[in-house]
């Protein structure tokens, strides 16, 4: 069983399959824990349903918080009203506040990687069910791709705002969700690849500074990043390559990711947003 | 490293250090006390601190009560402690060298007290690193069997011998500075067989014995 170390141990191994990325991480999976294609493949499944009912219980009118008005209501009347178009993007950025929007709300969610970027993955591959006709089982099975794509940063760097900036947060979750659309939309492994270097190369330098607990700009990071996953997605399922090679991409996203946290630690006193005049209004008590 | 950590677990938001590792923590401390926890005391490091009052991440005594990160009863769990009378304290320390989301648990059922140091690295994942003084390693990313021993060393030596058949197995010891604690652990990829956990048990010199299971 590959430790997915590097990019390549995820991809190659798909390669030599001739499966996609998807396919052969959930094989991979499978071997490492001695379970059956049915009991992973279901759990990941149940994890999309829940996904779903996130973006739908979020996005009702009188959703609201502290630090969220209804963004994912405004936005999805917004759509359906013709001020925004109906395409991917704006369905994907809506889906990814919404959400997002759920678990600063304290709302049932699936950590993808973390609670603060649990919008981006469901965004994207939700609103691209839609755009394509994808089943649920499609959707799934992509799901891997992100999964293992997102192991070398876990690996190499982190996935903790604490420790490694939003990037390792919004900026792994935007990799991963490019890597699931480029897969989805059957990008070869190495588009895969691609579509998640590019992605990585959006949030360098990315740091946490959220106003309160993981609300603001939290939600609407999530929104826009799930808009660089599909910019990356695209990028790479038209030939487009990253010109540096996607490990040594990673690994330098790692790196900064660990340095830009260390530098911007929260322990060190208050950081970005939260040293505006805004955040002075704020319930001291809000900051983590 | 494993898919699952990296999509999943399911949980209640807003953070899964804060909240989805913080439950898990608080449930590893319940496995490893091994009975209901009749009272609790807290010690809150970086960004666990109780920040000026605003009252203890229930997260973290969610899983003292076995509460998983997706249970619905993980948001009452403030409520559930009062109803079963379990005395609650917590305090912000300053531990030297910790990681930014560092909790010490000491907690007290009827039969014994453990002291365990656990932290929350993100996305869920967590790491307990330290049992009674003990220095250990334990994410759940393998099923950990614990016994308390009186002479670390030579229960490991022992544990070996009988495990020689099993697949997979790892087995480690660990003690405290002052070797008061001394513990063997038991790490396997799949449960140990009730047999087997029987004969670790009744190997000389064990004190007493608990685990932690894998994340599933």
């Amino acid at each position: 069983m590959p430790n997915y170390k590097l990019i390549s141990d995820v991809i190659n191994p798909a390669v030599e399959r001739r499966v996609s990325v998807g396919e052969s991480v959930m094989l991979d999976e499978m071997e490492e824990s001695g379970k059956g294609r049915e009991a992973v493949f279901s759990k990941m499944k149940k994890q999309l349903t829940v996904m779903r009912q996130a973006s739908i219980d979020a996005a009702r009118e009188t959703v609201k918080g502290l630090l969220y008005d209804a963004e994912a209501y405004k936005m999805a009347r917004a759509i359906r009203e013709g001020v925004l178009p109906n395409d991917l993007t704006a369905r994907a950025v809506q889906k990814a506040i919404a959400v997002n929007g759920w678990n600063s709300l304290s709302g049932k969610v699936v950590a993808t990687p973390t609670g603060g970027a649990c919008g981006i993955l469901p965004g994207v591959l939700l609103a691209a069910q839609e755009e394509w006709g994808y089943t649920d089982d499609e959707i799934t099975l992509c799901m891997f791709a992100a999964a293992g794509m997102g192991i070398p940063i876990a690996l190499n760097g982190t996935l903790s705002g604490s420790v490694g900036g939003c990037q390792a947060e919004c900026g792994s979750g935007a990799a991963m969700a490019a890597a699931a659309m480029a897969d989805l939309r059957d990008g070869t492994p190495e588009q895969v690849a691609h579509a998640f270097a590019i992605a990585c190369k959006a949030s360098m330098g990315l740091i946490c500074d959220p106003l309160g607990s993981v609300s603001c700009p939290c939600v609407k990071r999530n929104g826009m990043y799930a808009a660089v996953a599909i910019s990356a997605a695209y990028m790479a399922l038209s030939g487009i390559k990253s010109m540096v090679p996607p490990d040594e991409v990673m690994l330098s996203f790692c790196e900064v990711s660990l340095e830009v946290g260390k530098k911007f630690s929260k322990l060190a006193g208050k950081v970005g947003l939260q040293r505006t005049p805004f955040a002075a209004t704020l319930d001291p008590k809000l900051f983590h | 490293m494993r898919v699952f950590e990296l999509i999943g677990p399911i949980m209640f938001g807003p953070s899964s250090s804060h909240t989805a590792g913080a439950c898990r923590v608080g449930r590893a401390v319940w496995q490893i006390l091994g009975e209901d926890v009749r009272e609790a005391h807290l010690e809150l490091y970086g960004s666990f601190s109780d920040r000026g009052g605003r009252g203890l991440n229930k997260a973290l005594v969610a899983g003292l009560l076995g509460y998983d990160t997706d249970d619905d009863r993980l948001l009452r769990c403030m409520d559930h402690i009062k109803e079963k009378g379990i005395r609650l304290t917590w305090e912000n320390v300053h531990l030297e060298n910790a990681h930014m989301n560092t909790v010490r648990y000491t907690v007290k059922g009827d039969q014994r007290q453990v002291r365990v140091v656990g932290v929350s690295v993100g996305g869920g994942m967590i790491e307990i690193r330290e049992i009674n003084g003990a220095p250990v390693s334990i994410t759940g990313d393998y099923h950990t069997a614990i016994l308390s021993c009186e002479n670390g060393q030579a229960a490991a030596t022992a544990a070996r011998e009988l495990l020689k058949r099993e697949p997979g197995v790892t087995v480690e010891s660990s003690s405290s500075a002052d070797l008061k604690t001394q513990l063997v652990l038991i790490k396997t990829p799949k449960p140990l067989p009730d047999k087997t956990k029987y004969e670790l048990s009744r190997l000389p010199g064990i004190l007493w014995m608990t685990g932690h299971k894998m994340f599933e």
